[in-house]
């Protein structure tokens, strides 16, 4: 064992190359399979990992302080089936809204005194900044990441200022801002919460029994509200849902690619040993021997790298899902567990091993005799003919033998071959995600510009005046939400009424049919229609306020709001609903209007907003564009898949060259001999690659192309939406062009360094290297 | 073609490997016509010297001109111009590429110096005919025996004419029917005006085919002696 074992170092430590290219291949797929993996566990159950990491409230009560005390309420959490209880916080909702430099704090934002993130429930995860320590200091939730931000001042008419110090994440969504217990004594309208965890907290109804459990003897009226976790849950879980079938695609395509890159890299290296076998059993290595010295020659460095890629993958995927959760509004998320660090590297060292074994094996068979006999000849390539017909035409030489290269090894090629194509899928895949999701962002703000407007002094007449005379705009469409029933169905509709320029201004929203042109009909939801059993022409019996009214479905938008109508501002006139402005507010205090403004063409849309706030001053009020959330998750997944698996698909191209320059390392010093120079050797190995860069590029474009539709298509069954042909249809002549560069630009890449270091290769070592 | 000049000149070379003198201040000429052998036992420079000349090989001192140009002074590119231009190079175990036939195997050297495709084929299939193997033009090396490939490769090096043939030990892997039948085809180059420089063990090669002979024993040359070809 010990002679197989110094042969084994003896042979790693000499062929530093290899031992180099087996290191990082097989690291990068130990790094690609835990990111992989990471994120799909993660995907599966983000909610359900951050809240157990979180200790999160299984139910958030708020109760009256004028009819309960604190002292009661902690006596009362001492019951049976009440594991932890965090609180109790005193409360606050802020009564008007809040303004900073360009958005603010919502009116009915929840304040609670809370004097640490920590606590027995609802550990609240720091994003930036620091915990507030004296009045004037407040922590703002991480729903507000990217409008709101450490330093920024918040002020309000009659409020106290408030200079935020912090952005932090409750994995239940407790509050949307903290404030030490003393500033929480500045506002009037207090409550007292109090964060629960039980013991069966498995169902709505344990949830319902448990909070009995606790309210039990208190005077009538003390609970003013309780939110419980599955609520929540669910929102998130439809958010990641948007997201799981990409993670599904690029995971199973990076394992694929890891794969294949083991297999070429590992079977490679055992071929271009075969001699070196021989020599071994010459000198009295036994069959078995030589096999193992082989397996360790590529298991040692496949350990390490395996290690390696292990650890950088957990960082990686730690970091990704920590992204991922802070742009979702999660608290951190726990990284990947141990398991999946230990499957990556077992299914990867297995990989290894097997693939490695195979040839080894075939080697150790080997007589002797044949493999270290310089005179038996190289054993011949294959497809002899294409070889001979490439070399052969008039083409410039290093080209012309450049492109017979990739048939002397069809199995290798075919191997590198596949890690292109996908490579090039992934590209295309990519970007056309990206321009999908760019569409479907743009298409739920209407490709418009969304504003509020608070109509303290203003007129809904003299707000639309103003918008029109605005340089810029293009089309004005004002919307107002009102609850209505479907006859019959106890479930509120979401209903918008629209007027003004809703037709031009909500254009792309439409998926199919038409949109509405008169008071009796309506657009809904695609999911509106899958969830209901609906179709296009179906009538709907409306009714709100006593009164009912039929509407035809004439279309549909791209929304997975299953309870969406959308109709004319006359519908909702009939059915009681806002004529006048501020739908069902009180007189004194409207509620905000809303509107969406298209821009005219080469309106640059920031110097609109300023000239907005220009404008209507402080009754402008911040408003989020839909979607502004979960794109740059979308983007960053794309780009980090994108890129992963471009990086692995050159490696694998680097590791073919470097075994193809390694074996025919005698045929290019013969070339050179001849009078081949440097650049030529360089263009000939790298016109092979780039040869099979561009019929990669072309088999993974239109795999792209196919995968791109099946991704959305699927997600738009999943989340209920439907994928309409315009946000799948992204791919223009021009991206096609461009993405067919994907390919040849892997296959240079991966190519350019060993290619250049066959060109410096000594010529006369070659010539001997029999 | 006989040049005033020598066509090749090495001026006290020396060649290190690590803490080893390859070559120790080695001075030779070698003039247009002629035919010369280096000589001496195992590791005494022979092959490092003929790398010299083929510029695959640079020395640590000295210098090495070959048809007044010298060769230290060229780049990587430049060198391998000047093989593809110069000389052509005969080796001991062929070094053919045994994924192209016969044929392409010898109209390659042409085709890196510009030559059409069409016309290289026509004088490699003139330098097999010559050479008396016209007939495995479309064979691969694997089926070629010894001496049939030694040819292929002595073709090979003759593509483009050059004014000066390296031969590393041509014979050393050859039975001696083939090594005979290298041995005229070199002779017979010789005696039509090809310079030649030969690196061999083979004492009756050089006798055979060499005006001159150079012995080399590590790395200095100890003797030098005009050869009457007696055994041509």
């Amino acid at each position: 064992m010990s002679a197989v074992w110094a042969a084994c170092r003896a042979m790693v430590r000499r062929r530093r190359m290899q031992t180099v290219v087996v290191g990082v291949v097989v690291g990068m797929a130990a790094l690609t399979l835990v990111f992989a993996l990471g994120l799909l566990t993660a995907a599966h159950t983000p909610f359900q990992q951050a809240f157990a990491a979180a200790d999160g409230a299984h139910v958030t009560a708020t109760y009256d302080p004028a009819r309960v005390s604190e002292a009661r309420l902690r006596a009362n959490a001492r019951v049976a089936g009440v594991t932890a209880t965090g609180g109790p916080y005193r409360t606050a909702t802020v009564p008007k809204v809040m303004h900073s430099r360009q958005y603010g704090l919502p009116e009915g934002t929840v304040l609670v005194g809370r004097a640490s993130p920590d606590g027995p429930v609802d550990k609240l995860t720091l994003r930036s900044g620091r915990w507030a320590r004296s009045t004037g200091e407040v922590v703002v939730s991480a729903e507000f990441a990217g409008e709101l931000g450490v330093g920024q001042k918040l002020t309000g008419e009659n409020l106290p200022d408030l200079t935020i110090v912090g952005v932090a994440s409750s994995a239940t969504g407790t509050a949307s801002a903290w404030v030490t217990p003393a500033q929480i004594a500045a506002y009037s309208d207090t409550g007292i919460q109090m964060l629960y965890r039980f013991s069966d907290a498995g169902s709505a109804t344990a949830l319902r029994d448990d909070v009995a459990r606790v309210t039990a003897g208190l005077p009538r009226g003390a609970l003013l509200g309780s939110e419980s976790y599955l609520t929540v849950q669910q929102e998130f879980q439809k958010q990641f849902d948007q997201i799981l079938p990409f993670v599904t695609v690029f995971g199973v395509l990076a394992a694929i690619v890891a794969l294949i890159i083991i297999l070429n890299v590992v079977s490679g290296a055992v071929v271009a040993g075969v001699r070196t076998i021989g020599v071994m059993k010459a000198i009295g290595f036994t069959p078995a021997q030589s096999t193992a010295v082989y397996v360790g020659m590529i298991a040692i460095p496949a350990a390490v790298g395996c290690l390696v890629g292990d650890v950088v993958g957990s960082a990686l995927v730690a970091l990704a899902v920590r992204t991922l959760g802070a742009d979702l509004g999660l608290p951190a998320l726990p990284a990947a567990d141990v398991s999946i660090w230990l499957l990556a590297a077992v299914a990867v060292l297995v990989a290894v091993v097997g693939t490695a074994l195979v040839p080894s094996l075939r080697a150790g068979r080997l007589p002797a005799a044949r493999a270290i006999n310089p005179l038996t000849g190289a054993r011949a390539g294959r497809f002899r003919g294409v070889q001979r017909f490439l070399a052969a035409r008039s083409l410039p030489s290093p080209v012309g033998l450049g492109l017979s290269l990739p048939f002397a090894r069809p199995a290798r090629t075919a191997l590198t071959l596949v890690t292109v194509v996908l490579g090039a899928l992934t590209v295309t895949l990519s970007s056309g995600l990206h321009d999908s999701v760019t569409r479907i962002m743009s298409a739920l703000n209407g490709d418009a510009v969304p504003i509020a407007v608070q109509p303290t002094n203003l007129t809904r007449a003299q707000i639309e005046a103003r918008l029109h005379a605005l340089p810029g705009t293009g089309a004005v469409a004002a919307s107002t939400h009102f609850p209505t029933h479907l006859v019959g169905l106890a479930t509120q509709m979401d209903v918008v009424a629209y007027r003004g320029d809703s037709s031009v201004v909500y254009r792309s929203m439409l998926s199919r049919g038409r949109w509405f042109r008169s008071g009796h009909e309506a657009l809904v939801s695609e999911a509106f229609l899958r969830v209901r059993h609906h179709r296009l022409g179906d009538t709907l019996q409306l009714t709100a306020g006593g009164r009912r009214i039929a509407v035809r479905i004439v279309g549909t938008v791209f929304s997975a709001d299953s309870n969406r109508i959308m109709l004319d501002w006359s519908t909702a006139d009939a059915l009681g609903g806002d004529a006048a402005g501020g739908a069902h507010a009180p007189p004194d205090h409207p509620a905000p209007l809303e509107y969406s403004v298209a821009l005219s063409p080469g309106t640059d849309p920031d110097a609109y907003q300023r000239a907005l706030r220009r404008t209507f001053g402080d009754a402008l009020l911040p408003v989020s564009p839909a979607g502004a959330d979960s794109a740059p998750v979308f983007d960053g997944l794309f780009l980090a898949f994108a890129l992963l698996l471009c990086v692995s698909a050159g490696l694998g191209v680097l590791n073919t060259v470097v075994l193809d320059t390694r074996e025919r390392a005698r045929d290019l010093g013969i070339l050179k001999s001849v009078g081949m120079t440097p650049r030529q050797v360089v263009a000939m190995v790298v016109t092979s690659m780039a040869a099979l860069g561009v019929l990669g590029g072309l088999v993974g474009i239109p795999l792209g192309v196919l995968s791109h539709h099946r991704v959305l298509t699927f997600t738009g069954n999943l989340i209920e939406t439907g994928m309409p042909a315009r946000f799948v249809t992204v791919y223009h002549p021009l991206m096609l062009v461009l993405l067919c560069l994907a390919g040849p630009v892997i296959g240079v890449l991966g190519a350019l360094l060993p290619a250049t270091r066959a060109g410096r290769m000594a010529t006369a070592p070659a010539l001997r290297s029999e | 073609m006989v040049h005033e000049d020598p066509v090749v000149r090495l001026d006290d070379v020396r060649k290190e490997f690590g803490d080893t003198a390859a070559l120790d201040g080695v001075s030779l000429e070698i003039s247009a016509g002629e035919a010369v052998a280096v000589m001496g036992p195992s590791g005494s420079g022979k092959s490092t010297l003929l790398n010299m000349v083929a510029g695959l090989d640079r020395p640590s001192t000295g210098s090495v001109s070959v048809m007044g140009e010298n060769l230290d002074a060229l780049g990587e590119g430049a060198l391998a111009r000047y093989r593809r231009r110069r000389v052509g190079m005969v080796f001991q175990f062929f070094n053919l590429l045994d994924d192209l036939p016969v044929l392409e195997n010898v109209a390659l050297s042409a085709r890196l110096i510009g030559t059409s495709a069409k016309k290289a084929r026509i004088r490699a299939v003139e330098l097999l005919d010559e050479l008396g193997i016209a007939d495995r033009a479309r064979a691969y090396p694997a089926v070629l025996s010894g001496g049939e490939r030694q040819r292929v490769g002595v073709a090979r090096a003759l593509m483009n004419r050059p004014a000066l043939l390296l031969a590393d030990e041509p014979t050393g892997a050859l039975d001696s029917r083939n090594g005979e039948q290298v041995m005229d085809l070199l002779l017979d180059l010789n005696q039509i005006g090809q310079t030649l420089l030969m690196v061999t063990h083979d004492q009756r090669l050089a006798d055979r085919c060499a005006s001159r002979a150079v012995e080399l024993v590590d790395g200095r040359i100890v003797r030098e002696r005009v050869l009457d070809r007696s055994g041509a």
